[in-house]
């Protein structure tokens, strides 16, 4: 009895339709529907961050947040932080590359994602900081801390490119 | 798998109300962070879902003449830790705010889903009670009723809110000037293991309206009534009284069975948080 849900938002700069269930999570019409699935679920519960993704600009559990309540928002995936017809990645991908921030990878778009957020949020954090933001990614294979000094290095590179640099 | 449900998204109190009535096996979410989360592990099931945050009334942060605090049911943690009217009333909040599992349930989980919960584990819950705070509930021709946060909370996820109700705002009286909050959390998980939430005020040199709140270690949040042989201490007799009352707050305390913890373990976490927030609060009266 339940109604599909006639669903308009954006998801990577590009804007969406289609009819989602009631009951869909945002990570399963990614994944499922759009073909997206640098978004990984592991966990299921909220706790573990590797479906991370921005509604607006701000990180959510893509496992638990309803696709429904994604209308009118701009989602942005691990897909959308760089560019995907040049292949250029972005400053934080680059410095994760470079720290080789990664061992089995499975974690690794929702740090992406998450610290994407915390640099805009603030473009200069402190390592403690960073360690604080990203309490809530869990990275099985334990490589915090290179994960953490990719992302001071992702900052860094902001502020360079940056033409207002303080 | 989230159980199939109809997905309901009133414009207004009055419609949500009556849909809260006139529908079966309704429940009401805005995050969804813990209602969704629950459906999923089968813990609860609904077969309508009504989303409270198209409705403006139940948002907002907002100072009522007097100096109380307002908080709509549907403002999430994130925007309670980002309050600049919170930081300046009630700074405790937006510190206790900012350590909430973490950043993407701030981003979207709510006040009012939180409290009506009743996760034996708030973070929020333990505040809020040592603060006084009251919490309001609408029904469908019913006058709206205010009742304490304190006795809201039930039971571990049971609460005194009807079936059909739903909760508009969390109210927080205006603390007098000399009084003085501080939390503590000792946490082996996102939710704390124990929380301890003290507020005092001191006058003239001696303690007056102490509260000590403690949660996460029983089915809610409890004001020990050891916090009553606090009123009238000098500050001096109070950090000689500290570990006695600290000890007295565990002993109130009846642990939930849970993970196997052993619950005299439990009590001396209880006794350690309560004996580091009394000295927090201590600390800021001396300042």
């Amino acid at each position: 009895m339940s109604s599909d849900i006639d669903l308009e938002f954006e998801v990577n700069r590009r804007p969406i339709r289609l009819d989602v269930r009631p009951n869909e999570t945002l990570a399963a019409v990614l994944r499922n529907r759009l073909a997206l699935t640098g978004t990984k679920v592991s966990c299921d519960a909220q706790v573990c961050g590797t479906c991370t993704v921005l509604v607006d600009g701000r990180p959510v559990s893509s496992c638990t947040f309803l696709a429904a309540d994604a209308r009118g928002r701009r989602v942005t995936s691990v897909e959308g932080l760089g560019d995907a017809e040049t292949g250029h990645l972005s400053h934080v991908q680059q410095a994760f590359v470079e720290r080789a921030a990664f061992q089995c990878g499975y974690c690794t778009p929702g740090f992406l994602v998450s610290a994407t957020a915390l640099l805009a949020e603030v473009p200069h954090p402190t390592r403690e900081q960073v360690v604080e933001y990203l309490e809530g990614n869990i990275c099985r294979c334990t490589g915090y801390e290179a994960i953490v000094s990719a992302v001071l290095d992702a900052a860094r590179v902001g502020t360079d490119d940056g033409a207002a640099t303080p | 798998m989230i159980p199939v449900f109809e997905l309901h998204r009133p414009s207004d109190l009055d419609e949500a109300l009556s849909l809260m009535t006139g529908l079966d096996e309704v429940a009401c979410y805005a995050g969804g962070t813990e209602l969704i989360q629950v459906m999923k592990m089968g813990f609860a099931d609904a077969r309508h879902l009504i989303d409270l945050k198209p409705i403006a009334e139940l948002g907002g942060i907002d100072v009522l003449p007097g100096g109380a605090l307002r908080i709509g049911a549907t403002v999430t943690h994130r925007d309670i830790e980002h309050s600049a009217v919170v930081a300046e009333r009630l700074p405790t909040l937006v510190a206790l705010e900012h350590h909430v599992a973490n950043v993407r349930i701030r981003n979207v989980g709510t006040l009012g889903g939180n409290l009506c919960f009743a996760e034996p584990h708030s973070d929020p819950a333990t505040l809020l009670v040592a603060c006084e705070a009251t919490v309001t509930l609408a029904g469908e021709a019913a006058p709206r009723r205010t009742l304490s946060l304190e006795d809201f909370l039930v039971d571990a996820f049971t609460t005194d809110r009807a079936d059909a109700e739903i909760l508009t705002e969390v109210t927080i009286p205006a603390l007098a000037a000399d009084t003085r909050l501080s939390y503590r959390r000792f946490a082996l998980t996102e939710r704390p293991a124990v929380s301890v939430a003290c507020r005092v005020r001191v006058v003239d040199g001696r303690l007056a309206d102490a509260r000590i709140v403690v949660g996460a270690v029983g089915p809610k949040a409890v004001s020990c009534r050891a916090a009553a042989s606090l009123d009238g201490l000098s500050t001096d007799a109070l950090r000689k009284a500290i570990g006695d009352v600290a000890v007295a707050c565990a002993e109130e305390v009846e642990p939930l069975d849970e993970l196997d913890l052993d619950p005299a373990y439990l009590r001396n976490l209880v006794a350690v948080h309560v004996r580091r927030a009394l000295a927090d609060a201590l600390a800021e009266v001396a300042a």
